[in-house]
């Protein structure tokens, strides 16, 4: 009864209803509709439910669809966020959210979720959420490696392992199967590092004041070595062929597998035998190829504090000026939005990825992409930054009271014999503790939203007519797009992607003789008209963005005339007009 | 010719009782089916369906055999512009299951399974046999074309209704193409450098629906499956597909090799060639800012020309391939899975026809043909009306005939092929006006006369019985131990391959796509391994024509029957054996 009153005053509440008004956001008087802790990481199950309540608080925003399913046959949902009553979502301009395409990169997951609710909670409040879920969509998919995050959160792990999804890979050539995973050799729920105490034949040495910290010894003319080895992550030599820990469970990355600049495993690791061999990566590109009003992407990743956008490899030369220009504004803002983060570009200021996501939504089909890594190590600290293990160490000693490791402790190892095992568990270091995770899950979440208000909003500035004589007029259309992203970006046009803009005039009395894009706003003459069918323009260029373009007919006729523009990322929009 | 003679010669030589055969006939898709199901002693394979719901089916002839047996692959008309190459494919298997026994197919099918894929695109397939043919290769998604925001409202079209779809040439100023002067039927692009001025646009049969006076510009599908694979795939292009392996035929395909790491060599039927011709080669290492340059690897691509020489030699074929592969089958398997990938053009109409009276000195009645090396007489090769300085400059650059009008060349010299060109003839267009409609009939020329049909498909056939002795195999050669002292032995393997292909191409050495050979020492109660190379080694590389691999270990054993070793592949066989005392 409870939900279904706040479903009740969500729905019905107006922008002066005290009791919400701001939150998340504001915090005096907070009382979101579906409270949900920000604080912790849900498992697949988890999270899911989480969307699930939201749903069932928002019926008539946010609803569910299954895409597909995993490799472990898990649902690949999309939660969709629309108001039906300003019009289905496939008219809408529509930004495409995903997060945790790499198993162990979790809080994409939660910066998806927290997208949904923000808006949701907000929606009835604050009139510039309200304009912009009212003329768009949102397409939300919290888990594209959903079996790699169920793993990740079910089993043994560290911060770097789980990244792969679940298919069966032979990664040692040797016949069988994940065949030999780190093992958790003390079923502490950790895979950490093992070091053996061998004095005076090791590479290392304990730091004097602590003893947790291994520090190299180089090779010295003084004869001085180290007391200990380092042995790699816990593990076994499960097939017996003198390796250990060599062929894990799966042993790709969902994240090479897109099919723009796309090159095989032995180019690019991880990428598969072909684009999209995936289910997880297919069922997705066919949900994004049948939805061409998608207009923004964004994708959450972790970690190291980067608002990351392609190229993802040097052989493609560099984006076209006008495109770039629009994600520059992006990005510097998020920047602004993100302390600790910087806007990259993947190839130049990271590595090259080959197959990346954001770098076939925007090269294969046009639409302004980002990659957010989330969550930077030097927000620990603050105006203090710090950094390596001790740091590491420090901030877990001071503010989680050591939670974060495991101490060393001896076990027996059946190659090593007496060993330590040790090190910082799985959700330290590319996550952040608990008490940061709102912040983290707000600010991206926000940035993903600030980029949808950027998506195309196309509108009629005016309409002329004018009489030329005898029997002629010029109809004189002005189109204008108010936001930063264009109908249809330099990239679409140039590569000839999806459908182009179109404009037309038509009326039942109204003979089109000659039309075209007007190139100059005092000499109407300077006009590129068209071959044929002047009726319908095609703009392959569109409109740009924060900008105009200016269309003329040449026509006879009488009466009612109606002029549509129409393109795949904006809404259609129509002026009605009269020839004398 | 003399090579093809010799060829056939010796074809016929080789056989014990040359029977006559009858012809080799295209099939539509479901003939092939009828026909594979009357095949006995191979097992049936469902691959996938085509866009359209028809089956993609192989057939698989086994005979018992070690593990890693390979298997040897046969496709037919994956870019389903060349519907003979399934019957040359069906043929294989029918020869097969003829006659299991006889000396040469046992000695294939004890060396590699052979598995057999009639018909890989058939949607393509059937536009031999719809009511209208059409030589198109597009089946899957399509875009706008003509990027007027409406899509597929503009596809080719049998305007002329004769069964179909061929092309009309429009008188038109500013078109491109003359007659070639050798035949006038064939057309060829206006030269500006030698004073040409064009004389006709050139279309593909249709209408002009939409009105924009461009003539059957944009069909309802544009996404070819031969060009939909993930070597070398032209993103951005309308025949290449949405992206790699979108379309269900190329995808089923791919999946099937996949899933089949025993396949160690492809022939694939169909409008590539690399055994008439020599591929374009790469330096293995050769890339350009991480982006690894195309083409067969140099090592490879001599190992392909010798297989080439022996196809030349038995079957007489000189029909080269046509145009770029990128983004096919034939290029993926050898690009991105490390197959020997032999692409065969079976046939072509013939380049080399001469007319009854090429040897006199006067031309023909198209003023064509010529003896090599001669220089055309004045003015006759000439387009008429042409300044005398204009033609003299055009003698120092002789015109080499088009291959079409060498074509046609072929079918006037054989009166029953008629059919295969349709002669220009005019047409009021509904929306062109006076226009001429013909030119080669779909299939013309991808299609032998039924009266060389068996001999063509006998030849292939001979080719890929040669085929089997090719394969790698691996074997231990040597497995010797030295007793060094008491329960100690110094243990030698040697593993060696006999066959002239080595275990891996180079570009499966380059893609890591083929599982390396695994050479395991088997210890038993209680030997221990004491030194030397590891229990379990993967080799991968390992040459042919005898190229050994060697290992050593020390081993502490009772017995001598303790040791012994297991060698292991996918695709090369296997092999096991106890260790013998070193003389």
């Amino acid at each position: 009864m409870i939900v279904l009153g706040l479903v009740f005053s969500a729905l019905q509440a107006t922008p002066s209803a005290p009791a919400n008004n701001g939150f998340p956001g504001l915090t005096a008087h907070a009382a979101p509709s579906v409270e949900i802790a920000w604080n912790r990481f849900y498992d697949e199950r988890e999270l899911y439910a989480q969307l699930d309540r939201m749903v069932a608080a928002h019926p008539g925003l946010l609803s569910m669809q299954v895409i597909g399913h995993s490799v472990e046959n898990r649902e690949m949902r999309v939660y969709t966020l629309n108001n039906p009553a300003t019009g289905e979502d496939r008219e809408k301009p529509a930004m495409w959210v995903d997060g945790n395409v790499h198993g162990n990169e979790v809080q994409g997951g939660e910066a998806v979720a927290y997208v949904a609710w923000y808006l949701l909670e907000n929606y009835a409040s604050n009139p510039r959420v309200r304009e912009l879920v009212d003329r768009s969509a949102f397409y939300l998919l919290p888990m594209v490696n959903i079996d790699g995050r169920a793993a990740w959160f079910r089993d043994a792990h560290n911060a770097h392992s789980s990244r792969t999804g679940r298919m069966p890979f032979d990664d040692d050539g040797d016949g069988l199967y994940d065949e030999d995973a780190p093992d958790d050799l003390d079923g502490d729920g950790s895979i950490v590092q093992m070091r053996k105490y061998l004095p005076g034949q090791g590479t290392h040495r304990l730091n004097p004041d602590d003893p947790r910290l291994l520090e190299f010894v180089p090779p010295n003319e003084r004869g001085i070595k180290g007391d200990w080895i380092v042995l790699g992550s816990e593990g076994l030599d499960n097939d017996g062929d003198g390796r250990i820990n060599e062929d894990a469970v799966g042993g790709y990355d969902m994240n090479r597998a897109w099919p723009s600049f796309w090159e095989p495993d032995w180019v690019q690791n991880g990428a598969g035998p072909y684009p999209l061999y995936w289910p997880e990566t297919r069922c997705i590109a066919r949900f994004i190829l049948e939805h061409p009003n998608i207009a923004g992407v964004q994708s959450f990743h972790n970690a190291g504090g980067m608002i990351l956008r392609g190229p993802g490899v040097e052989a493609f030369g560099e984006y076209p000026r006008e495109d770039v220009a629009v994600y520059d504004a992006l990005g510097s803002e998020g920047e602004k939005m993100l302390p600790y983060y910087r806007y990259m570009v993947i190839w130049r200021d990271l590595y090259s990825v080959f197959g990346g996501f954001v770098t076939w939504t925007y090269e294969g089909l046009g639409i302004v992409s980002f990659t957010n890594e989330l969550w930077n190590d030097a927000q620990s600290f603050g105006d203090h930054p710090q950094s390596g293990r001790a740091a590491d160490h420090e901030f877990d000693d001071r503010l989680l009271f050591g939670a974060g490791f495991v101490d060393w402790h001896k076990l027996e190892h059946p190659l090593y014999g007496e060993v330590e095992v040790g090190g910082f568990k799985k959700d330290v270091g590319r996550v952040p503790p608990s008490f940061m995770v709102e912040e983290m899950v707000h600010r991206n979440a926000l940035f993903a939203i600030r980029h949808a208000e950027a998506m195309p909003e196309v509108d009629f500035a005016d309409v002329e007519v004018s009489d030329l004589g005898q029997g002629l007029f010029a109809v004189d259309a002005r189109i204008e797009n108010r936001r930063l992203i264009p109908t249809r970006t330099a990239r679409a046009a140039q590569m000839k992607l999806g459908t182009p803009d179109r404009i037309s005039i038509r009326g039942p009395h109204c003979e089109v003789v000659a039309g075209g894009l007007r190139s100059d706003r005092f000499r109407p003459e300077k006009l590129e008209f068209v071959e044929r069918r002047p009726a319908e323009l095609v703009l392959e260029r569109g409109v740009p963005g924060r900008g105009e373009v200016r269309v003329r007919w040449l026509v006879r006729g009488s009466g009612s005339i109606e002029i549509e523009w129409r393109g795949e990322k904006a809404r259609t929009v129509r002026r009605n007009a009269a020839l004398p | 010719m003399l090579i093809q003679a010799f060829a056939i010669a010796s074809a016929l030589v080789g056989q014990d009782a040359p029977a006559v055969r009858p012809p080799v006939p295209v099939y539509s898709h479901a003939q092939l089916a009828g026909r594979m199901r009357e095949i006995r002693g191979a097992e049936w394979l469902t691959l996938g369906r085509s866009r359209s719901g028809l089956e993609i089916s192989a057939l698989r002839f086994a005979t018992p055999g070690a593990r890693g047996k390979p298997a040897l692959l046969i496709v037919g008309n994956v870019d389903g512009l060349q519907p003979w190459s399934s019957s040359l494919a069906l043929h294989h298997a029918e020869r097969l299951a003829a006659q299991p026994d006889g000396e040469r197919e046992r000695a294939l099918l004890e060396r590699a399974d052979v598995i057999v894929i009639p018909c890989a695109n058939p949607d393509a397939h059937e536009r031999r046999f719809t009511s209208v043919r059409s030589e198109r290769e597009a089946t899957g998604g399509g875009v706008d074309d003509d990027r007027d925001g409406r899509q597929g409202e503009d596809p080719p079209s049998d305007v002329d209704g004769d069964g179909m779809i061929t092309w009309m040439r429009v008188e038109d100023p500013a078109g491109e193409w003359i007659a070639d002067p050798a035949d006038e039927r064939a057309l060829i692009k206006a030269d500006a450098k030698r004073g040409e001025r064009g004389r006709w646009k050139l279309w593909p049969e249709g209408r002009d629906l939409d009105l924009d006076e461009r003539v059957a510009e944009d069909a309802a599908s544009d996404a070819c499956v031969n060009r939909n694979f993930a070597e070398e795939f032209k993103e951005h292009a309308a025949e290449s597909g949405a992206y790699a392996m979108s379309e269900p035929e190329s995808r089923a395909l791919a999946d099937f090799v996949l899933a089949h790491p025993e396949i160690a060599l492809v022939v694939t039927y169909g409008a590539y060639d690399n055994m008439v011709e020599k591929p374009k080669t790469t330096q293995a290492n050769a890339r350009n800012k991480l982006v690894p340059a195309p083409g067969v690897i140099e090592a490879d691509a001599e190992l392909l020309a010798e297989l080439g020489q022996r196809y030349r030699e038995t079957t007489g074929n000189t029909a080269k391939g046509s145009g770029n592969d990128a983004g096919s089958w034939q290029a993926w398997l050898y690009g991105h899975r490390g197959l020997w990938s032999l692409a065969i053009h079976p046939w072509d109409a013939p380049l080399d026809a001469k007319r009854a009276d090429a040897a006199t000195t006067d031309a023909g009645p198209q003023g064509a043909e010529r003896k090599p090396g001669e220089e055309p007489a004045t003015s006759s090769g000439a387009p008429q009306g042409q300044p005398k300085g204009e033609a003299a400059s055009a003698k120092k650059a002789k015109r080499e005939p088009s291959d079409d009008a060498k074509r046609l060349t072929w079918i006037d010299t054989h009166p029953e092929e008629a059919a295969r060109f349709v002669p220009w003839h005019g047409f009021e267009h509904p929306e062109l006006g006076p226009v001429e409609i013909g030119g080669f009939a779909p299939f013309a020329r991808s299609e032998p006369p039924a009266s060389d049909s068996a001999t063509i498909a006998e030849k292939e056939f001979e080719f890929l019985l040669s085929l089997g002795a090719e394969l790698a195999r691996v074997r231990i050669a040597e497995l010797s131990a030295k007793p060094l002292a008491p329960d100690l032995f110094e243990v030698s393997a040697a593993i060696d391959n006999l066959s002239r292909l080595p275990l891996q191409s180079a570009s499966a050495r380059r893609t890591d796509s083929v599982r390396s050979l695994r050479v395991r020492l088997v210890l038993d109660d209680g030997a221990k391994l004491l030194g030397g190379d590891d229990a379990l080694e993967l080799q991968r590389s390992l040459g042919g024509s005898g190229a050994r691999a060697e290992y050593r270990w020390l081993v502490r054993a009772a017995r001598l029957g303790d040791i012994g070793l297991s060698i292991d592949t996918d695709h090369a066989g296997s092999d096991q054996r106890r260790a013998e005392l070193k003389p």
